[in-house]
């Protein structure tokens, strides 16, 4: 997946061969549609109709899920993605953005939430810009000593180390330069008249030179020469007369004339400002001759100037009106008590800068306070570098509205997280540390105009949920690789990929955003704060979560590469108390936010979210399934006129023809692990019913969880209607070997056809059982695959 | 000789305006036949190039003539333009009323 080959950044496609998958699902709809039909016009059993039209009913529910499902399917979405690093044009690290790994304790051993944290802390990332918040119930002192201890740890790593090294070094510069500004500062103050300009203002007339000449030479300062001075004041004689003879020439003598003068440690400047119009002086002083002869009357004014001046220039500003700047550099006089040292550089700044004293020293002074300030950042970020911290979940949150049991309202609500992306992590789900490097890529697009990546409108991207350190068949149900696969990627491509709480990096403006949801929405369903008063389970917040952000128009991504190594564990009640959370939760999100009824959403969208649920509804029909032999052996009842040729030509064609699409969308698993998981979902239908009774009654059910191993009773009460429907078909069976001995058996063929069918059943359901009572030991850690 | 010669003590700031009323004070000094005519500086504060530009236009009048001019007790800062325009070779420049007498009427 992380294939350099292709060159765009992120390439989305539908799955290939995905037309024949589309020709199959049409075929197999079509047949299945025919073989629906066939039941309801002429193999229904009305004298037995109690158990016929409950089957028929369980039969259509399931052609309609197989609709849903399958249509669904329509465009089975795959994603390539460049690693952050990678992509083209290249992303500049200084502006990836700022990441909080959360980390969700609840509930689970300290070593696995050790491992985890160290994963995280781990994954490949600017040290500086990824923070582990490790979130636990209540007061866990516990998880805080560990958060503390693995901060610790991880100061010592390279790269922080490296880290710690860059900032004190910018720091060392920082406080090198700040202290060139205290000088800078001081000889300022030491010098203020030396820096000051002066100035003075006087009408156009010719014997206001002699007040200039009285003024000009009151600042003189003894360290000047008197050759430098009269050259100076000779100078300026001759701007001032330039002025009173062409600048103000046909202006009124009141016209002001500013003069501005600098005296500086080795240069003299002064300005003069007139009111007169524009002039090109440097195109003036090209047309002058060479040479004045001796004998003219005029024309040396310029040349005394040029003389004179190391630099000058004739600005005309359009308010101040025209500057004539000359700056004549000087030697002082050896003798003179004062040193010059620092500031050369400053004192060609004032020059250039055409600008007051005041000014400067103002400036400086932000400069300082500005470098003082980046200091003190430099500081935060050192004292910012324990990277691991323990954020306690309480009730007490800034909006009281907010108490939805969720990590994620938490970090966006607690102010104590600052990430700009948020990794929602179980702690039984250890981070790979191309985690946020291979989905990141998702939430940028490049602009060719401004040549900068600009957030895009993703809000989320999902990973699997996969668990390394067991074999699907031995581990009851934690895999789920039908959801996490062909699932998730047939919901992606139709834009509502199901958020599920860990595994996914998600955009912190768009979660915001739904959080802030406006008041009309409110009102809505039940509303926002009907859903946030009451505590849902997770599940629930994660899918009404997706729903939402689908809402606001934000965008999902189902990136369909394993990036956590889920740890699963070895406690069946526990595992069991999740699988009923999960389904529970889908079951919620119909009554809090029916799809169905949001506008907002587009039919596709609204078919995803609804299908997902309606697939637990089917709790009591594979009950039904289930039953429809079991009543044969006992009572001889069938639910159809007969199982003859008719029912196998209709029948056969529809079974197959599911089960070979079913094996089609989820090409690239092995067969096995797909009738594993299939197994399952089947077996699993008490919760189902559970589920979905407790959606209806309020009532709170869950599931107990005892200590580390379960004891025998609790394990019976998980599965005892699994069991049930085992020994009474064994039951069943014997009743009919009896029956047969005793030569009362009328129809073989139908007995054949029944055990078929409950063998069927009971393959299904023996999975479920043997994990239960002999659950398969495996490893707590995933060590063996982390570190490779 | 020194009868003939004539003193012209200009004061204050020396430029375009100012000098024209030297000029003046010159050229009725030629009509009345004078021969040496010496400007004492002594009181000049400064000169710029226009008040330089009369002083040529005056010294051309002079020698016109067929008289001289002599200029004297120039201070530091137009002692500057003299020399900054290298007009101190084409003047006739003394250090003060006595040099000059020294010089040419001793």
């Amino acid at each position: 997946m992380n294939d350099s080959r292709f060159s765009a950044n992120v390439i989305t496609t539908l799955k290939p061969g995905i037309i024949w998958l589309r020709y199959l699902i049409i075929i197999n709809l079509i047949v299945g549609g025919w073989y629906l039909q066939w039941r309801i016009n002429y193999s229904l059993n009305w004298n037995a109709f109690w158990l016929a039209i409950p089957l028929l009913i369980a039969e259509i529910y399931t052609y309609i899920a197989g609709i849903m499902f399958f249509l669904g399917m329509w465009r089975l979405t795959e994603r390539k993605v460049k690693s952050l690093s990678q992509i083209n044009p290249p992303f500049p690290e200084d502006f990836w953005p700022t990441i909080d790994v959360l980390i969700d304790c609840t509930n689970k051993p300290l070593e696995l939430i050790e491992t985890t944290a160290t994963a995280a802390l781990k994954i490949d990332y600017p040290p500086t810009k990824l923070f582990v918040y490790l979130i636990g119930e209540i007061k866990s002192l516990k998880i805080k000593k560990m958060a503390d201890k693995l901060g610790k740890i991880d100061l010592e790593t390279p790269g922080l180390q490296r880290e710690i090294n860059k900032i004190k070094y910018h720091k060392n510069q920082l406080e090198k330069k700040l202290k060139e500004f205290e000088i800078y500062l001081a000889e300022l103050e030491n010098n203020e008249d030396f820096l000051q300009t002066l100035s003075i203002e006087v009408e156009t007339k010719p014997e206001e030179f002699n007040q200039i000449l009285t003024w000009v030479d009151s600042l003189y300062k003894d360290y000047i020469s008197n050759d430098d001075w009269c050259k100076f004041k000779l100078a300026l004689g001759e701007g001032f007369d330039n002025v009173i003879k062409y600048g103000h020439r046909y202006l009124s003598h009141k016209t002001p004339i500013k003069i501005e003068v600098n005296i500086l440690s080795d240069y003299l400047v002064f300005r003069i400002w007139d009111q007169g119009d524009e002039f090109d002086l440097e195109k003036y002083l090209t047309q002058l001759p060479e040479k004045v002869d001796d004998m003219a009357e005029s024309g040396r004014g310029f040349f005394i100037f040029q003389e004179i001046a190391d630099y000058f220039s004739y600005t005309h500003y359009p308010k101040q009106g025209n500057c004539l700047l000359m700056i004549q550099k000087y030697t002082p006089i050896n003798n003179s008590d004062y040193v010059f040292s620092y500031g050369q550089s400053l004192k060609e700044i004032i020059l250039l800068l055409n600008t007051d004293y005041r000014n400067i020293y103002d400036y400086l002074l932000v400069e300082k306070a500005k470098i003082e300030a980046e200091i003190s950042e430099q500081e935060y970020k050192l004292s910012n570098l324990i990277r691991c911290r323990y954020l306690e979940k309480t009730n007490t949150l800034i909006n009281p509205n907010y108490t939805a049991a969720n990590n994620l309202n938490y970090a966006l609500f607690s102010g104590k997280t600052s990430g700009e992306f948020i990794l929602t992590l179980d702690a039984n789900f250890v981070p790979k540390p191309e985690i946020i490097q291979r989905t990141l890529p998702y939430f940028y697009q490049y602009n060719l105009n401004s040549c900068n990546y600009e957030s895009n409108r993703v809000a989320f991207a999902q990973t699997p949920l996969i668990f390394s350190n067991s074999e699907p068949n031995v581990s009851f149900a934690q895999h789920n690789s039908l959801f996490n696969g062909s699932i998730q990627q047939a919901k992606d491509g139709m834009g509502a990929v199901f958020y599920l709480g860990t595994n996914a990096v998600l955009r912190k403006d768009a979660f915001i955003n739904i959080y802030s949801f406006p008041e009309e929405n409110n009102s809505k369903n039940g509303g926002l704060n009907n859903f946030l008063e009451r505590e849902y389970n997770p599940i629930t917040d994660h899918i009404i979560t997706s729903i939402r952000l689908n809402s606001l128009g934000w965008k999902s991504v189902y990136h369909n590469e394993q990036l956590a190594l889920g740890i699963a564990s070895n406690n069946i009640e526990y595992i069991w108390r999740e699988k009923f959370k999960w389904i529970q939760g889908f079951l919620q999100v119909l009554k809090i936010e029916n799809p169905w009824f949001n506008n907002a959403l587009n039919f596709e969208q609204q078919m995803q979210y609804f299908q997902s649920i309606y697939f637990y509804f089917s709790g009591i029909f594979i009950l039904i399934f289930f039953l429809c032999p079991l009543i044969f052996f006992y009572t001889e009842i069938i639910p159809l006129n007969n199982y003859d040729r008719d029912f196998a030509i209709h029948f056969i064609p529809a079974f197959l023809l599911n089960n070979l699409t079913f094996i089609f969308l989820n090409w690239g698993l092995k067969i096995k692990s797909i009738w594993v998981e299939k197994q399952y979902l089947i077996a699993q239908f008490p919760l189902y019913i559970k589920a979905f009774v407790s959606l209806f009654t309020h009532k709170e059910m869950t599931v107990e969880v005892t200590a580390n191993q379960a004891s025998w009773k609790s394990k019976l009460s998980l599965i005892w209607v699994q069991l049930s429907l085992i020994i009474l078909t064994i039951g069943g069976l014997i009743v009919s070997i009896y029956r047969w001995f005793s030569g009362n058996l009328i129809q073989p063929e139908l007995y054949l056809i029944n055990l078929g069918w409950s063998i069927y059943n009971i393959s299904l359901l023996l999975l479920i059982i043997k994990a239960v009572i002999w659950p398969a030991k495996f490893k707590e850690k995933a060590n063996s695959t982390i570190n490779n | 000789m020194s009868k003939n010669v004539k003193i012209v003590k200009p004061s204050g700031l020396l430029d375009g305006t100012t000098s024209v009323n030297l000029r003046q004070e010159v050229e009725s000094l030629l009509a009345k036949g004078t021969k040496d005519i010496l400007l004492d500086f002594a009181q000049v504060t400064f000169m710029n190039s226009s008040g330089l530009g009369v002083l040529v236009a005056i010294l051309k009048k002079v020698r016109s003539t067929g008289a001289e001019l002599y200029i004297c007790s120039l201070n530091e800062q137009v002692k500057m333009i003299f020399s900054l325009t290298k007009m101190d070779s084409v003047f006739i420049i003394c250090e003060n009323q006595a040099d000059f007498n020294k010089q040419f009427h001793g």
